[in-house]
């Protein structure tokens, strides 16, 4: 393969940033996922794709 | 679950994308790296944009998104939006310097230069950064919910209706020298099957990976919205317990002196 | 709605009048920026009337950024914002008003800065016309994005940072169109400097429509 060590780079950066992003998001999910009450995360819960709702319902812990 | 057992902004729908997501990046290499072949005019170059086409495209798809949620803020006038609009400009940030990158990459062996004035996408997309990289710093300026999310989306709209106004200013500045349309051919009858496939391929994989960063970045926005508005209640309710026991020790402590 | 923006514009510029900080230091910093571009281009006459178009432009956007945050910081004060808010004069009123005080200083430096460059630089005019014209169109663009983001920072701790960061790469495309329409006016570059001029126009409707409507926006809070 011709110029392998740009298209090696080229490749690399992106999976590399792509990870680091994804296990930054994650870090942070879980961090401010416990540092959140437990009655306010109700979005999180069971098939949580409840997103569409804005202001969800109240749910009693 | 309940929602007590929740411990992380992932679902069963984020890990059901995130497997896909993982099968399609190994399918994704074979696919660029060994089952295409090197394109005739770029060589194995072409290979790059495999990774790069799709940044730039998701990009662009998630500075839409911005514009769009920022619309639909000022309209129903619900948080949801604007953290969607938040959360989309942060990842088509990610995704915008990743396609500089791997663009100046590729123009480094193709034009001899890192940096290519003449080239209307790449000076284009370096501007586009820079105006979601003020979105961003729009964002994170300390106000009231809806405070920031008016300001956000009014920036947010007036980056997206800068895009065609840069793109076609860029375009046109950059036209008197007529080299550069040659450089790069891509789509239509230059590329074969397979790495046309390769392309879309890309497209598809780089559009889930979107999805799977938006749900959980959303998900990240909402709790840090939550954290605001009941963090600083609770702290306040524990500070007024406080001050309460303090009071009552203080007036305890005037009635035996008034007893004295 | 028109008396509403004169009041405006006219209070604005009797402050200015009065106060003199835009003839008093944001025009002696917009000859300075002339100056410098001098001593960084080590005084190489043929760069400096070369790129005449593109110095002068990038000196009027640095200017544009300081007067736009000396309008706004004039609101900020006294609860002005307030009494502006509770005057009931409609919003878009406000923008139209702000942004003709703005244009009008604008043009005032633009043509003392056309005189430093004229002097300093040298350059010969072939195209007076456009020359105006463009200086016109492209001082609308530059005060109705101005004044929108303007009135976005005013108010913030962070106003003297945000403002740039969010100002100057939406008016890339003004500075682009200004300076290749100057080159074409100023004869350095053989470019058709009136299609420029059209592109400037329209990104001035742009920019003049779209703030007339988020301004109220932006002026509900803070």
């Amino acid at each position: 393969m011709t110029h392998s060590g740009f298209i090696f780079a080229a490749w690399g950066i992106v999976l590399a940033v792509l990870v680091l992003y994804s296990v930054h998001l994650v870090l942070r999910g879980r961090s401010l996922t416990n540092a959140v009450e437990p009655e306010h995360r109700r979005w999180l819960d069971s098939g949580a794709e409840t997103k569409g709702v804005s202001h969800p319902p109240r749910e009693q812990p | 679950m309940s929602p007590a057992e929740v411990t992380s902004t992932g679902s069963r729908g984020t890990r059901v994308i995130g497997s896909i997501v993982l099968a399609g990046i190994v399918f994704h290499v074979l696919l660029s790296f060994v089952w295409s072949d090197p394109d005739a005019d770029q060589g194995d170059l072409v290979r790059i944009m495999y990774v790069h086409v799709p940044s730039a495209w998701l990009a662009y798809m998630a500075f839409t998104v911005t514009a769009f949620g920022g619309v639909m803020y000022l309209w129903k006038r619900s948080l949801w939006w604007d953290l969607v609009a938040g959360a989309s400009a942060e990842i088509g940030v990610v995704f915008c310097a990743l396609a500089l990158v791997t663009g100046s990459i590729w123009g480094r062996p193709t034009w001899g230069t890192y940096w290519e004035w003449t080239d209307v996408r790449i000076v284009t997309t370096l501007v586009l950064l820079l105006l979601y990289i003020g979105y961003l710093a729009v964002r994170r300026i300390p106000a009231d919910p809806h405070q920031r999310s008016r300001r956000a989306a009014v920036v947010g709209i007036i980056a997206a209706l800068n895009i065609p106004i840069v793109r076609f200013s860029v375009d046109w500045w950059a036209d008197r020298t007529l080299h550069q349309k040659a450089t790069i051919k891509l789509g239509g009858t230059e590329l074969d099957g397979l790495m046309l496939f390769a392309l879309f391929f890309g497209l598809i994989l780089f559009t889930l990976i979107y999805a799977w960063m938006m749900i959980h970045r959303f998900r990240i926005a909402w709790l840090d919205e939550q954290i605001d508005r009941h963090g600083l209640d609770a702290a306040i309710a524990e500070r007024l317990a406080e001050s309460t026991s303090d009071v009552t020790r203080a007036v305890g402590l005037t009635k035996t002196g008034a007893d004295l | 709605m028109w008396h509403d923006v004169r009041l405006i514009a006219g209070k604005d510029l009797r402050i200015e009048w009065r106060s003199q900080v835009a003839t008093g230091q944001v025009a002696p910093f917009a000859i300075l920026v002339l100056v410098l571009f001098g001593f960084a281009l080590d005084a190489d006459t043929v760069a400096l009337r070369t790129f005449t178009g593109g110095l002068y432009w990038v000196t009027v956007l640095f200017s544009a950024v300081l007067a736009i945050q000396r309008s706004f910081a004039l609101e900020s004060a006294d609860g002005n914002r307030d009494a502006l808010r509770l005057s009931g004069i409609e919003p878009a009123a406000i923008f139209f008003g702000k942004a003709t005080a703005l244009v009008v200083q604008l043009v005032l430096l633009e043509v003392l800065l056309g005189a430093g460059v004229a002097v300093l630089y040298g350059p010969s005019v072939e195209d007076f016309p456009l020359l105006v014209a463009t200086a016109g169109v492209a001082t609308i663009g530059v005060a109705a994005a101005g004044t929108l983001y303007g009135v976005l920072a005013a108010g913030l701790r962070v106003r003297e940072t945000i403002l740039p960061i969010l100002l100057l790469p939406v008016l890339a495309p003004v500075l682009i169109g200004a300076t290749r329409a100057f080159d074409d006016a100023l004869g350095t570059v053989a470019v058709n400097g009136w299609n420029w001029l059209a592109l400037l126009g329209l990104t001035a409707v742009v920019y003049v429509a779209f703030g007339a409507l988020a301004f109220g926006v932006l002026l509900e809070d803070s």
